[in-house]
């Protein structure tokens, strides 16, 4: 039940948002100019969840959400500008903007700086840095207020499930493996966003290693995980042709799961849903 | 001189079989050698377990596999590199020269880019090997000038289509997006995660061409003295050149759609074999086969071991320990290198 409402509210905050940040609430008359650049899918997202949709200019090809954009895209008001490494700057600099999110440290970020465009690279890398980079946007493009609500409102969200999982004696908690490739096993490991959502959600993930490292098959057998979680596709690969698997306990009970990945690694306004469908994974009919 | 060589042969393999031996019974997940002779001992005497222990699955269903496979790929890139250096003359040449790799590098990118429901295990090296082969036969059609098959122009060719093909490659991950992260992992090859049934697929592709290789060794030795010597004392020159080019690729095509590619074993065994026993081909490509094998295994402990439970690729291994140990092998023995 709570799954579905949150689309909802936030759809919810979304619209309240629109009409106050967007179209001329408070100080319109200087916002309405805005023309901002994001040049990651989370900062994206981050900027119309703040009623921002019309003042962004530019995107990557990556960005995929929401559904709004893709139309804006369409009528020709969002320029596609390459993946966030290879940016173009000619075509940047042509949108005329007055703000360029970068997702990554780039030496472009100076060389704007002396055509006074004003640049920042915003690249959260935990729920903490997400909430403040929400904020740092607002800021930077003056609706704090919203801003204010809708970190607020996501740290309620995060710290509702926080609240149910933290109830789950440790003992009890499923023991978790996400799967971000299946043939090089690469994985989740300590210190990632991943990580931490797995931990909020009241799981526990079994790969110690920092990073994103590729793990040896022999120790994924030896962990043995309850839940393994793909972060693309691989379940039905898994089930049919990991002889090698067969005992480990997630294949055995069939709790392999394909989780939509741009709700757990992008840190932005859905982690939420994507923290609650982990929830919802480990703690069915709860 | 016969005597040493035989000898040097015999030692290769008792080093061959004490280092897969050791690859066993070390691992990530730690298993005493007690246990893990007991685990090989059950399953010769095939009486395997229902209900098989984690250390049972880990022995031989990802282990044993593995080191099998390393061994086999090792064998066929060196023994492979050692007919490309000598049929090319060209110290330079490896097994990836010719353009076959590209092939079956393409064909792997093709069936991830087109087919990503279809792309498994199993389908992708069967895409990969038919790209091999139709890299081959375009070089050998390009290579052939007026029914013959001159080294220059097969090596030329070689060059051409590979670098053709490495850019078809590149515009192809660019089109892929979201299967570019399939693509570039397949790219840098590796043997884990193959198990049984691709170890089978590489070893009749081996197994033929190792045959052919040895059967025209003698011809090959000839022919390296020179042309129109061997042409007097009666070799087919054009004829076993072209079974060798045939018989290298085939053996390239297996190893690399398999485990995608893995540098330096091609490049470096078949010279240190060279330097150790010499360049009569009847004793190198068994000692080529040997080296190879050694050394992928070695190379492969390492990389699933030394950060474990986390993984290295092992092309850096293979270049980190390989490089060295060359130039140890250069320095020591530079006198008797022969080509």
């Amino acid at each position: 039940m709570k799954k579905h409402m949150l689309p909802v509210i936030l759809l919810i905050v979304v619209v309240i948002l629109l009409a106050g940040c967007g179209d001329g609430g408070s100080g319109a008359g200087e916002k309405e100019e805005l023309r901002i650049v994001s040049l990651m899918p989370s900062n994206t997202e981050i900027l119309f969840a703040l009623g921002l949709g019309d003042a962004v200019v530019g995107v990557t090809d990556y960005c995929n959400y929401p559904p709004e954009l893709e139309k804006a895209v369409e009528e020709g008001r969002i320029q596609r500008m390459g993946d966030s490494y290879n940016v173009n700057e000619e075509l940047l600099v042509s949108l005329e903007p007055d703000l360029v999110l970068f997702g990554f440290a780039s030496d472009a970020v100076e060389r704007l700086a002396g055509l006074g465009i004003r640049a920042e690279v915003i690249y959260p890398k935990s729920l903490e840095e997400t909430y403040a980079s929400i904020r740092l946007i607002g800021e930077l493009a003056g609706c704090q207020s919203e801003a204010e609500k809708l970190a607020a409102d996501m740290e309620a969200a995060v710290a509702a499930v926080k609240e149910k999982a933290a109830a789950v004696p440790d003992a009890e908690k499923p023991r978790v493996l996400m799967l971000l490739d299946l043939d090089y096993l690469y994985v989740a490991g300590a210190g990632t966003l991943e990580n931490e959502l797995i931990a909020a959600a009241g799981g526990i993930n079994v790969v110690e290693v920092q990073d994103y490292p590729q793990i040896n098959e022999e120790a994924i057998i030896n962990y043995n995980p309850d839940i393994i979680l793909c972060s693309f596709p691989f379940r039905d690969r898994i089930l049919a042709e990991k002889e090698a698997w067969k005992g480990i306990a997630a294949v055995q009970n069939e709790a392999v799961y394909d989780v939509d990945g741009d709700l757990i690694n992008r840190p932005g306004p859905r982690l939420v849903q994507g923290l609650e469908q982990l929830y919802a994974i480990f703690y069915p009919g709860q | 001189m016969r005597g040493r060589r035989f000898f040097l042969l015999v030692l290769l393999l008792v080093i061959a079989a004490a280092v897969m031996l050791a690859a066993v019974g070390i691992g990530a997940v730690m298993i005493p050698l007690r246990e893990v002779a007991g685990i090989i001992w059950n399953a010769l005497r095939g009486s395997i377990s229902p209900s098989p222990l984690p250390a049972e699955t880990i022995i031989l269903q990802v282990r044993l596999p593995r080191i099998l496979l390393g061994f086999f790929i090792g064998a066929s890139l060196s023994v492979a590199g050692t007919a490309f250096q000598g049929l090319l003359q060209n110290p330079l040449a490896d097994p990836y020269t010719i353009g076959v790799s590209s092939g079956a590098a393409l064909g792997a990118t093709a069936a991830m880019l087109f087919f990503p429901k279809a792309a498994s295990t199993f389908t992708i090296p069967l895409a990969a090997f038919a790209g091999a082969l139709l890299a081959l036969f375009t070089v050998y059609r390009l290579g052939s000038v007026g029914g013959r098959l001159p080294v220059v122009t097969v090596l030329l060719a070689g060059v051409v289509v590979s670098s053709f093909l490495s850019a078809a490659i590149s515009l192809g991950m660019l089109l892929a997006r979201e299967q570019m992260r399939n693509i570039f992992f397949w790219l840098a090859g590796g043997l884990g995660q193959k198990g049984w049934p691709l170890l089978l697929f590489i070893i009749p592709y081996f197994a033929a061409g190792l045959a052919v290789l040895l059967y025209l060794s003698r011809d090959l030795n000839l022919i390296l003295l020179g042309e129109e010597d061997a042409l007097s004392l009666g070799v087919e020159v054009e004829q076993t050149k072209r079974w060798i080019l045939v018989a290298a690729s085939l053996i390239t095509a297996g190893a690399v759609s398999v485990s995608g590619m893995i540098g330096f074993v091609g490049l470096i065994v078949p010279h240190a074999m060279r330097i150790l026993i010499g360049p009569d081909h009847r004793y190198l490509y068994p000692a080529a086969l040997l080296g190879g094998g050694i050394f992928l295994v070695a190379a492969d402990t390492f990389a699933r071991t030394v950060i474990a439970p986390a993984e290295i690729p092992v092309g850096i291994i293979t270049a980190f320990l390989g490089a060295p140990f060359f130039i140890y092998l250069l320095r020591r023995h530079r006198e008797k290198y022969r080509f």
